[in-house]
């Protein structure tokens, strides 16, 4: 097969996405271990959008480091958003990831890189739905909460 | 209020190439939603962290209107599995989707054509958004860092003969 | 070709789920419609499974091409048994509503599990039915759940 020219990617910063947790819930299942973890608020700033989480509108059902979350954001036009956030966490020392990691003050290295997907309706946002993203994320505790912030993959 | 931090930075490193080959393109107007079949006839592997093949008629993308939603298998060199999902957009930038009109247009337009079989044309001829997600899984083993990396890629389209070459970085 | 014999299918019913609704949000975008519509909350009542549903632990966020042909079910939440046992259910279904007034609305699922390893693990292996009911004042739906054996 010819060489061919390796195509460049353009990142552009979108915006940033702060979730607030109250609880995390662990489900250690015969087959797998699932997680419960829901967003009991945030907010979201940036070039590109504006607005808040939706308080207890989904969560995060994540397995074995992979997300799988689904929740709702709101624009402050007042759009609701539906995001299906999937990528993965993990500890860059090789530990497993703890519920109780979120707990310690202690400053942990993770991998935390995310693929969110959304439904926009009609309007100013919805270019979401067309554009994929990448984003990182960072793990705060006390209190705990993660920001996410989102690039466009242009 | 918003935390005033600065914006972390996403760093992204060439991972390999995927060529698709394609002999078939199906599209189902349904009453429920769309979706496509598109298998993969085959395909080569090629890069600084993976070498190999796309195994010919291991699966398909069944996405819908324009969204991708692949499942299929890779093999690498060493003989390895590897199950590839890929999820992701593509569309004319001419005529992307939402400035279409309503959803009930849109199907309707789809269900007009008829034929269930459909063209896809050259990046060439059609300048389009293509990119994806891919998401892996792999034996433990030399490409299980594949099933906890994020990768980000673009798709490029090609006619005569038809097939996509799909460039994948790693996000690190 | 020999005759082949079809095998059996039984169900047996193993509990119902009675979920009250406070909020409906629809929209329509390039993908089409997406609802979200969360559980204020909810009981679980029967043979197998006694229990509460976690209210606003998740939602039906269902998608359709036009409300008229029906929504396609696509629900994350999360139920409590009575022994503190939290429950993750993912739904997958349809619900829509026949030409025919005399027939009833179509609402049928199949819900997937992960139960903690103990006494309701079988819902993490066990293939489920369900059938749903669309109740009015107060806006709930009650699913009945039925195992494949």
């Amino acid at each position: 097969m010819a060489e061919h020219p390796v195509p460049k990617i353009k990142l552009d910063y979108a915006f940033s996405v702060r979730i607030d947790f109250h609880e995390r819930v662990v489900i250690d299942g015969p087959v797998r271990s699932r997680v419960y973890v829901p967003p009991s608020g945030g907010e979201i700033w940036g070039p590109r959008l504006q607005g808040k989480v939706v308080p207890y509108s989904g969560a995060d059902y994540a397995s074995n480091g992979l997300l799988n979350a689904h929740y709702m954001l709101q624009a402050d036009d007042g759009a609701w958003i539906y995001i299906y956030n999937t990528g993965y966490i993990r500890r860059k020392d090789g530990k497993p990831v703890e519920v109780d990691d979120t707990k310690s003050d202690k400053e942990i290295d993770y991998y935390f890189r995310i693929t969110p997907y959304f439904d926009a309706p009609f309007g100013p946002h919805e270019w979401l739905n067309r554009t994929v993203m990448v984003g990182t994320a960072k793990r705060y505790p006390n209190p705990d909460h993660t920001i996410f912030t989102y690039y466009a993959v242009l | 209020m918003a935390e005033q931090e600065p914006v972390p930075p996403i760093d992204l490193d060439f991972a390999f190439q995927i060529h698709i080959d394609f002999k078939e393109r199906i599209r189902i107007a349904g009453p429920m939603r769309n979706n496509v079949w598109v298998p993969a006839a085959g395909g080569t592997i090629k890069g600084p962290k993976l070498n190999g093949k796309v195994v010919a008629y291991s699966g398909a993308d069944y996405g819908g209107e324009f969204g991708l939603d692949a499942h299929y298998m890779l093999q690498a060199d060493d003989g390895t599995y590897i199950y590839i999902h890929n999820m992701g957009y593509l569309y004319a930038l001419n005529n992307p989707p939402g400035t279409r009109g309503t959803p009930e247009a849109g199907a309707a337009a789809v269900q007009e054509q008829g034929s269930q079989s459909f063209e896809a044309p050259s990046s060439k001829d059609v300048p389009m958004y293509f990119r994806i997600t891919p998401y892996f899984n792999a034996p433990v083993g030399p490409h299980d860092w594949l099933t906890r990396t994020v990768f980000v890629g673009t798709g490029e389209r090609f006619q005569n003969p038809d097939y996509t070459l799909f460039t994948y970085y790693e996000v690190l | 070709m020999a005759e082949q014999a079809i095998p059996k299918i039984d169900l047996e019913y193993v509990f119902s789920v009675r979920i009250f609704f406070k909020e409906r949000v629809t929209f329509m975008g390039p993908h089409g419609g997406r609802g979200f519509v969360p559980p204020s909350s909810g009981e679980i009542f029967g043979p197998r499974l006694t229990g509460t549903v976690v209210p606003y632990s998740g939602a039906d966020y269902a998608h359709f091409q036009n409300l008229a042909n029906g929504i396609q079910i696509n629900t994350h939440y999360m139920l409590r048994a009575d022994d503190g046992a939290w429950i993750y259910i993912r739904n997958i279904g349809y619900l829509h509503r026949s030409k025919d007034p005399n027939k009833p609305t179509y609402f049928r699922m199949t819900p997937y599990f992960d139960a903690p390893k103990g006494p309701h693990e079988w819902l993490s292996r066990t293939v489920i039915l369900g059938t749903g009911e669309r109740r009015t004042n107060p806006d709930h739906s009650l699913f009945t759940y039925y195992a494949v054996k």
